[in-house]
């Protein structure tokens, strides 16, 4: 017997696992079959799990064995084409089922995140969700926020927005983001005026600062290589100061939210959120005049407002920091920490359209630019918890009866602390420069994913994936909502063969790249489980998914 | 550093330098000590949802409770079943708390509980024309759970951060102090931003269970799964990160089994404790302040969460409920305080998203600002009411719409009160608390509310 049941989320910590008993089939008489004479080699079947890695939220052997046959690029190229699967039907399709009462149970709120779950598992744009999922720690909104987390189309309408654009071009991206009512409530431009000299009221500068600090420029003037650049008293140079986040804060006044699709007011000051429609200027409460932006440029007086924020776009968009600045994220997101200046550099080219024939800004540029280099192949960083998990419900076929994925994933997010669009701040989970003390500090390397690697979550990581292994369901759905399961009968036909399961499992989660002693050390736990297929496959899962090899990528 | 913001990064560089800013004045006071004689713990404890706290401290006098009545309405308690307490404030004024309270009177009567009333988030000192006029800098989503909740934990309500009051106080004592097994930040209720700081995050202990452990590790018939993953952790790896992240696993499930074999040879105490998940939780913090010296803690901060104070609707039949659920746990704490011989050594109070409207909506309450919080210990100069409690009539001068009322106690006049008495010098209170200057001078000699006397 190989499996457990949960009495209660707080019964995770109190697992044990029975792995010794007998039942069962499998047995280590099974013999693999040979591959087939035309199939994909090993070495394909490896490269093509090792871009699925990082291009994907995972993948099964079918997808592996496609791609390998496709080969690598041809695949890549045939994403950027791909439609975009939108999340924002799917909440409606709950609404649907199950109205908009905010004092439901379980709450409307919650159909954003079971519209996450059925793209992040279905879909077949896999790219472009992942985009949109790194772009989602850039450009960084939370449901930790009441009025973020109650309205059931304000946070697909936003990750729509994302996948809309991931593969468009940045400076629409920028724009996007800075009208979307989700960023306008959360950084507090929505409904903020212009100055009153009477009763000594200034524009909100929470936007504009961020703007430039986390979404375009950063702090600090870059090299095309991502270094600082330097004053002749060797100090970096800041990009901006008070005085331009001032005068962008005058730049984003006057945005309120737009009319619902189904017609009523629109007005500033309105405080009923339309969290689906992008803000709408109110040049009444706009503040006029002439800006001052960076690098000199100028934003004559008698604009509207909406053509304030286009040249203000515009000046940032254009701003040389922008490539290497979102670049090094772009990088760290999908592929390593730690890049080298050289690679940054080739992304900050990208960026630029130099040599690639395609506009400044455009996304399928900088993505092929990142997700090609020669260093991406043995790109390292420290998987996201989150990411671990999600993975394991892709590759290990997560179903339900009814082909739905009503999941919540309170029980991740409580053990590892992370769910996408839930960060603590807009911040992120991480700081892109955090170094943990150690080795890695004392090496002068970075690891964001470290900062929220504590002793509660490293344990509590372990825990999920026993949960979802042992468990009776794999990721949490609210009560009379359809539960969903891993499917293990690919593996479980496997077990028979000690190595063929690890092969398989290593082929899936570390893409051939698990070492020696750890395959070695997974073979001798399962070894003396005999004749039980499901125990043995559970045993060689928890431990190869907890184990530093799969921790890490590359 | 090239990507840290600019307020990580002045926060990382304040974290970092603390090492060398303070350590002389903080090693003085909190290294040298001895393992007993010198401990301190601070326990919080979250109301969350905002409690209709101005039903928990009622005015008792004809007067003022003639007002209190004429503005709760519906909601008001019947001055028969108050409990008044022997407390008659400067200008005679009396107090009384909810009959489901008793053990909060008792507490209170003895000197060992204190009240602070009208207390809520500010990002500066506000008046009700300011507030009007829309000149006052205020707290971001006002009235909101969300943002109301992490401000009373982060003390910083004019920006969304992530890091809290007790993050930044363990982050300036584990910079100095001697290093303990486990972090000194310990929560009972999941990871908070109370107690994350820029280095020091928090201990995540489950109030049934107590250790988090590894799901099987060590459990019985569970060898080959246990072998295996102790030599997955201790295998040499090529890559720095791996090496890492298998210490970091390694670390977290060694510093878990010390911990829980240091809570499973915890005396038994006489206090017994109630079975309500704050009554547990509390007993939790009891085993783990019994086996201080085990861990080798100097300082500790707890943190318990106990939900369902939203009370829009029944706001009478459920306060009647969960309070005494609150006055149980509060006393069987601090009965054990005192059976462990650290009652002056802990000091426990309370938090809520915010106070709620003093007029009724038919049915309970809505979301207000200032509200009444409680604080209890040895320490405590209890058997008082600190702060200026409002004049309960309608539209008086803090009333901002329905008896939402501008707070007239900072939060961060309340947390630097208990950071000094925690060992937080003055001159590090600018790191714990970035705001206090709006509210307090930490150079001043008198204390910032007086209830730590």
């Amino acid at each position: 017997m190989g499996r457990l049941s949960l009495g209660a989320l707080l019964a995770v910590a109190a697992l044990t696992l029975l792995t010794a008993c007998g039942g069962g089939g499998g047995g280590e008489s099974g013999a693999v079959a040979p591959p087939p004479p035309t199939g994909p080699t090993a070495a394909q079947l490896e490269s093509a799990a090792e871009l699925l890695d990082v291009t994907t939220f995972g993948a099964d052997y079918t997808l592996v064995d496609a791609v390998a046959r496709e080969g690598n690029r041809a695949w890549l190229e045939r994403q950027f084409t791909l439609p975009p699967s939108d999340h924002l039907p799917i909440v409606l399709r709950y609404l649907n089922q199950y109205g908009y009462d905010i004092n439901a149970d379980p709450s409307p709120g919650l159909f954003r995140r079971f519209a996450w779950w059925e793209q992040t598992l279905t879909a077949e744009d896999q790219l472009r969700q992942r985009v949109a999922y790194a772009l989602t720690q850039i450009f960084v909104v939370s449901d930790n926020v009441d009025v973020i987390f109650i309205n059931p189309l304000a946070l697909s309408s936003y990750y729509d927005m994302l996948l809309g654009n991931a593969f468009g071009n940045f400076r629409d991206l920028l724009r996007a983001v800075t009208l979307h009512p989700v960023m306008g409530v959360y950084l507090s431009h929505v409904n903020n005026a212009k100055a009153n000299p009477a009763t000594n009221t200034f524009p909100d500068e929470n936007y504009a600062r961020e703007v430039m600090q986390l979404f375009s420029i950063g702090l600090f003037e870059l090299n095309a290589d991502g270094t600082q650049k330097r004053d002749v008293d060797g100090n970096p140079i800041p990009t901006y100061d008070n005085g331009d986040i001032q005068e962008f804060a005058e730049i984003f006044t006057g945005l309120s939210y737009g009319p619902r699709p189904a017609g009523g007011a629109s007005f500033f000051g309105n405080s009923d959120p339309v969290m689906h429609v992008p803000m709408r200027m109110f040049d009444a409460f706009h503040q006029g005049g002439q800006k001052l932006l960076l690098n000199g440029g100028v934003v004559p007086a008698g604009q509207s407002g909406l053509q304030d924020i286009d040249a203000a776009i515009d000046n940032l968009f254009n701003h040389p920091n922008v490539g290497p600045f979102i670049g090094r994220l772009l990088i760290q997101r999908l592929v390593t920490s730690n890049p080298s200046t050289a690679y940054v550099a080739r992304v900050s080219a990208a960026f630029a359209g130099t040599g690639t024939g395609a506009p400044r800004g455009d996304m399928k540029a900088v993505l092929r630019a990142v997700l090609l280099d020669p260093e991406a192949a043995s790109g390292i960083h420290l998987r996201e918890p989150f990411l671990r998990f999600v993975a394991m419900n892709r590759i290990l076929h997560a179903t339900s009866d009814d082909d739905t994925y009503p999941a919540v994933g309170y029980i991740a997010q409580f053990l590892v602390q992370q769910h996408v669009l839930s960060a603590p701040s807009v911040f992120n989970f991480y700081s892109p420069a955090f170094s943990p003390a150690g080795e890695l500090g004392r090496a002068g390397l970075v690891s964001p994913e470290f900062q929220i690697s504590t002793d509660s979550t490293v344990v509590g990581l372990a825990d999920l994936v026993a949960f979802a292994i042992y468990g009776d369901q794999s990721i949490d759905t609210p009560t009379g909502f359809t539960k969903i399961r891993l499917d293990l009968t690919d593996l479980e036909a496997l077990a028979g063969n000690a190595d063929a399961l690890i092969d398989r499992i290593d082929l899936l989660f570390t893409a051939g790249t698990m070492d020696a002693a750890t395959r070695a050390t997974i073979r001798g736990a399962i070894t003396p489980i005999a004749n039980d297929a499901p125990a043995r496959t559970r045993l060689a899962l928890y431990l190869a998914l907890i184990a530093p090899a799969y921790a890490v990528t590359g | 550093m090239t990507h840290y913001s600019r307020r990580r990064f002045l926060q990382h560089s304040a974290a970092v330098g603390i090492a060398a800013a303070t350590q002389m004045n903080t090693l003085g006071r909190i290294a040298h000590a001895g393992p007993t004689d010198d401990y301190k713990a601070l326990v919080c404890i979250l109301l969350a949802g905002g409690a209709d706290s101005f039903n928990m401290l009622v005015p008792y006098d004809t007067a003022r409770y003639a007002e209190y009545a004429g503005v709760r309405s519906d909601l008001a308690l019947p001055r028969a079943d108050l409990l008044p307490l022997a407390y008659t404030g400067p200008s005679g004024e009396s107090f009384a708390v909810h009959p489901g309270l008793g053990a909060v009177r008792t507490l209170f009567d003895q000197g060992n509980l204190a009240f602070i009333a009208n207390i809520g988030t500010l990002a500066e000192p506000t008046d009700k024309t300011a507030f009007v006029e829309n000149t006052a800098r205020l707290p971001l989503g006002l009235f909101s759970h969300s943002d109301q909740i992490s401000q009373w934990q982060t003390s910083v309500p004019d920006r969304r951060i992530a890091t809290g009051v007790a993050g930044r106080i363990a982050d300036i004592v584990t910079a100095s102090a001697p290093a303990q097994p486990i972090s000194m930040n310990i929560s009972l209720s999941g990871t908070n931003v109370f107690q994350t700081g820029q280095v020091v995050t928090d201990y995540s202990l489950d109030a049934n269970d107590g250790v988090r452990l590894v799901a099987g590790y060590g459990g019985p018939g569970s060898g080959l799964f246990t072998n295996a993953l102790d030599a997955l952790l201790a295998a040499n790896y090529a890559d720095p990160f791996r090496r890492s992240y298998a210490a970091k696993l390694r670390g977290a499930i060694d510093s878990g089994a010390t911990f829980k074999a240091a809570l499973d040879a915890a005396p038994v105490l006489n206090t017994s404790f109630s079975s309500t998940p704050l009554s547990r939780g509390l007993a939790q913090i009891a085993r783990v302040i019994s086996v201080r010296d085990t861990l080798s803690a100097h300082r500790h901060t707890f943190f318990v969460s106990l939900g369902g104070w939203d009370h829009h609707d029944n706001v009478l039949p459920l306060q009647a409920q969960m309070l005494p659920v609150v006055a149980a746990a509060l006393a069987e704490f601090q009965q054990s305080m005192v059976e462990l011989g650290v009652s002056d050594a802990v000091t426990t109070f309370t938090i809520s998203d915010f106070g709620r409207t003093l007029t009724s909506n038919g049915k309970g309450s809505d979301h207000g600002w200032g509200g009444h919080q409680m604080v209890m210990g040895g320490a405590v100069a209890g058997r008082d009411v600190y702060g200026a409690y409002p004049v309960l009539i309608p539209d008086n001068a803090l009333d901002v719409g329905r008896g939402r009322y501008i707070p007239t106690t900072s939060v961060d006049a309340f947390y630097a009160e208990l950071a000094l008495w925690f060992g937080i010098a003055p001159s590090e209170l600018d790191l714990v608390l970035p705001n206090i200057r709006r509210f307090y001078a930490p150079e001043s000699l008198t204390s910032p509310i007086g209830f730590m006397a």
